[in-house]
């Protein structure tokens, strides 16, 4: 049995996307005068959205505020506020580096149109501290929605609470979406769900210390994490560090957040669809071999059930099973319906023999239980838990794919990739750089993620996409269809974590 | 022909900061060991620096894995090494100019001459193949690619039409292509590691270790039971909260000096160096790695994976230092992320004997139990026992040894067309 979390003491994103609310607004903002962003943080700090409401029924209270907000800072960001030396030492390397640094940048495959120094915010000599993101309405979103959001915000960031917003970054409506992302693709489908938190599933469970910080990981052991000195916290705020008195924990119950701010060329994709579909002989003609090819490259057809399940036709649109599948259980474990290096097959391999699906000498045999059990806990040590929304308006209201590929559209649309982990390095950076731009994926070769990792400058110039079976098929020259234009790592921190932060010190 | 390793340890005279050895080895070019004289699959140059207030002094290391014909593995390494003085003795020389006993104005022979005598014996080694050269890896490697080629652009048929259509394209492209020069699919394959005993092996696991064990060997692990009890009491461990609070700057500039070494294509090179514990573990660290070795010879070389881990190209472990300092030098593929976690993950027993006996490893039981399976802890405790690999040369950088042995059973699977139950398996392996 696990442990039951305290809900109240974890901001509410961290725990739900707030589905139900169409609307939503980051501000990404510095901060100007410490003590005032202090005195702020201070006079809002009850007002935050936390996670009681995921404790009990939906139609008992308590309920998600109507409008709700969170709060995340950077390591400059904790800096800025005076957070204790003690424990702005204890975060982990990336995150008090950045995610522009230039190394980072390399393997996150951040260059050429991506890299950094062409960033909108978040690059080197530029720096953010924190981040207000703030959701309201319900069903579909009205103008008044986004009035208010913008109105809470600029009452909010403002130089009477010591900061000046950097860039406040726009969705698009979740209703006019439909939880698709712009290339017209099912999103948000697979996400690992936290072990301890009531009324949720029980399939693809991972220890709250994957997402939590205070909390047990997948190793049974807590992350490091950053800590301060008892007797910098005499009221004690913070829960004391177990078996270490002298130590309170200011990391307990916060997360890791990854923002990145993705955009996305839709035409591009589909235009390079219709190109290399007449590459592949006896491939459907038209928008059926448009569609069929995206599909190869997605690993799901456009309504989102997966290629593994329905490999020559989408199933029906109200597939309720199109996350609880497993490749080696559908007769998929190399890649003849799913293809290896789809986007939703690197980026979360499930069941997939690593490093290599195709010896079988090594990878033994998807059918024993036992096998399937060990592959599953070596991908499961990789996961993140996905909090993003697209903005900008899609190209074509119903998602045609004939329209995505020939409306021309100047309007800059993409996906703010949010994702919450406890440990950047192994969660979210690995997911990255080995299984996204790992050209050499589960035996592949020149074959970075079609998606996020196509038509790099580095480490590798080929860009190919490969369809297993017999015969296998290539198309070559995937284009970069998704560019970098900002990001940064920042920490949610816990009530508590934000209590002792905001203390007043004078 | 075989592969064959060596490792040179110079100590470099002159106390830090090194600027003109550094400079040398900045202007040294990687380039340079791809002289197909060499025959060189991997070849590193590292600066191992110590403060003024060491108590070792800096090294300089010289490592390769190359192909050779010579049976005997001190006369290979002999040959070696005067040959890569006689091809690259200009830039070895600049570098190991600044190395005791070493002089800017030696001959070629005499600098070879010197480099034997600093050559330094491996404790343990493992290679992820010792029967492949260069021209069949890269003979290999176009030979996917070409079938690949073949198939993306063929009418779909059934699949023993579409095996026998891409044999002959094969057959046909021999005569014209270069790189498929000396390809005759009418002879035998060159050998890859029969099916059955790769398949008994990868799978034996724990017993495997032992299956291998040695009467002599257990026989001294039980006279030092009482001391490796103790030991697990008493020992400290690498205290990454505290490391990690107290990183200066020059600890940041090591971080990314070592990051800015990394993951330019999917291999990469891990160099690392650790006092050990005490005088008295060496005895039996020494033995933990003669069992180490053993298991390399007779059960991991040649099947791709080391202690469950399919990623190393090679692994080795040297005493310097008077056996005071123990050197790690590997080859793996993708990220430093990614191989730390298969230690953590796939292969935490035979690195728990590797390492357990020095400064600061994660806490083990009976040496091979515990230890790296404290993850945040050994990761944090390897990074910071890493070294910068300055000059790091790679003749395949975007073939992982997944790569190279699939591509030599597509090989082996033209020479021999599969039967009717195996082809299915053979278009599998074109990814």
């Amino acid at each position: 049995m696990q442990n039951q979390l305290d809900l109240d003491d974890i901001q509410g994103l961290i725990l739900s996307g707030y589905g139900k609310k169409p609307a939503a607004r980051y501000a990404i903002f510095e901060i100007v005068e410490p003590g005032a962003a202090r005195a702020w943080l201070r006079a809002v700090l009850h007002g935050i959205q936390y996670g009681s409401f995921r404790g009990t029924r939906r139609r008992e209270a308590p309920f998600l505020d109507d409008l709700c907000f969170n709060v995340a800072f950077t390591h400059e960001g904790f800096q800025r506020l005076g957070l204790d030396q003690t424990a702005l030492a204890g975060f982990s390397l990336p995150f008090r580096e950045g995610m522009y640094e230039v190394h980072r940048a390399r393997r996150l495959g951040d260059d050429g149109p991506s890299a950094p120094e062409h960033w909108t915010w978040g690059k080197a000599g530029q720096p953010v501290h924190g981040l207000l993101a703030v959701f309201a309405g319900e069903g579909d979103a009205d103008a008044e929605d986004w009035v208010r959001i913008q109105e809470f915000i600029v009452a909010q960031v403002c130089r009477a609470h010591g900061t000046r917003a950097i860039t406040v970054l726009d969705t698009v409506a979740s209703n006019r979406t439909r939880r698709k992302e712009h290339f017209g693709f099912r999103d948000g489908i697979a996400n690992p769900r936290i072990a301890g938190l009531p009324r949720d599933r029980k399939d693809d469970i991972v220890a709250a210390g994957e997402v939590l910080l205070g909390q047990s990981n997948a190793y049974d052991k807590e992350p490091l994490s950053p800590q301060v000195p008892a007797s910098a916290d005499p009221t004690a705020i913070l829960d004391p560090v177990q078996d270490e008195p002298t130590r309170h924990d200011f990391g307990k119950n916060g997360s890791y957040l990854v923002f990145r701010q993705l955009v996305q060329d839709v035409q591009g994709f589909w235009n390079y669809l219709e190109a290399a579909r007449q590459t592949i002989p006896g491939a459907p003609p038209g928008r059926a071999g448009r569609e069929w090819l995206g599909a190869k490259l997605v690993g799901r057809w456009p309504n989102g059930t997966p290629l593994s399940l329905f490999p020559h036709a989408p199933g029906p649109d109200a597939q309720q099973d199109s996350d609880s599948f497993l490749y080696g259980l559908n007769e998929d474990s190399f890649g003849d319906r799913c293809p290896i290096g789809s986007h939703i097959r690197r980026s979360n391999p499930r069941d997939t023999a690593l490093p290599v699906p195709h010896d079988p000498e090594l990878s033994g045999d998807p059918r024993d239980e036992s096998v399937r059990k060990e592959r599953l806990a070596l991908t499961g040590r990789h996961r993140i838990l996905r909090r993003g929304r697209s903005f900008g308006p899609p190209v074509d209201e119903e998602y045609d794919s004939d329209a995505l590929r020939t409306v021309a559209s100047a309007e800059e649309r993409g996906l703010h990739f949010l994702c919450f982990n406890a440990n950047l390095s192994r969660q979210f950076e690995f997911v990255q750089s080995n299984w996204v731009q790992n050209p050499a994926f589960a035996g592949l070769s020149s074959d970075p993620d079609p998606l996020l990792g196509a038509g790099r400058a580095v480490p590798f110039p080929a860009s190919d996409f490969t369809l297993q079976g017999c015969p296998v098929r290539r198309v070559r020259n995937v284009p970069r269809v998704v560019e970098t234009r900002g990001g940064a790592y920042f920490f949610m921190p816990s009530r508590k974590a934000l209590e002792f932060l905001a203390r007043d010190r004078a | 022909m075989r592969q064959e390793t060596l490792t040179v340890v110079a100590r470099v005279a002159e106390g830090p900061p090194h600027a003109a050895l550094r400079s040398a080895l900045q202007a040294f070019e990687r380039a340079r060991f791809a002289d197909p004289r060499l025959g060189i699959h991997f070849a590193r140059l590292v600066l191992l620096a110590e403060p003024s207030s060491a108590e070792y002094g800096s090294s300089l290391v010289l490592e390769s894995n190359f192909d050779t014909e010579i049976a005997d593995a001190k006369a290979a390494r002999e040959a070696h090494l005067g040959l890569l003085c006689e091809r690259l003795g200009a830039p070895l020389r600049a570098a190991f100019q600044h190395c005791a006993r070493f002089s800017a104005s030696s001959s070629d022979a005499e600098l070879a001459a010197l480099l034997v005598k600093r050559l330094v014996p491996a404790t343990a080694a493992y290679q992820g193949h010792t029967a492949r050269d260069l021209n069949r890896i890269r003979l290999e490697q176009r030979l996917r690619d070409l079938l690949i080629d073949f198939f993306s652009s063929a009418v779909q048929a059934p699949p023993r039409e579409l095996y026998h259509a891409a044999r002959e394209h094969v057959r046909l492209l021999c005569l014209s292509e270069p790189l498929l020069a000396g390809l005759d699919l009418d002879q035998p394959a060159p050998p890859v590691p029969d099916a059955a005993v790769r398949s008994e092996r990868l799978n034996a696991g724990l017993w495997a270790w032992f299956r291998n064990l040695s009467w002599s060997l257990v026989g001294f692990a039980l006279g030092q039971l009482h001391h490796i009890l103790s030991w697990q009491k008493s020992d400290n461990q690498f205290d990454q909260r505290a490391r990690q609070e107290a990183w200066a700057e020059a600890d940041f500039e090591m971080f990314a000096e070592i990051a800015g070494t990394e993951d330019h294509a999917l291999q990469n090179a891990l160099t690392h160096v650790v006092p050990l514990k005490h005088a008295d573990r060496l005895a039996v660290l020494t033995h933990a790695h003669a069992y180490i070795d053993v298991m390399a010879k007779k059960h991991f070389n040649d099947i791709g994976q080391l202690g469950g881990i399919p990623t190393i190209h090679f692994a080795k472990w040297l005493l310097l230092d008077n056996d005071t300092r123990l050197l790690f030098l590997s080859n793996y593929d993708s990220s430093w992320e990614s191989y730390l976690g298969d230690f953590v993950d796939r292969a935490a027993v035979g690195l728990n004997l590797a390492w357990t006996c020095t400064e600061g490893y994660p806490n083990t039981k009976l040496l091979a139990l515990a230890g790296a399976s404290d993850e945040e802890r050994f990761k944090a405790w390897s990074r910071a026992q890493q070294r910068p690999t300055q000059v790091f040369y790679t003749a395949y950088p975007e073939l992982g040894i997944a790569a190279l042995n699939n591509n030599s059973w597509i090989r082996c699977g033209l020479h021999h067309p599969p039967g009717a139950a195996d082809l299915a398996g053979w278009f599998r392996r074109l990814t």
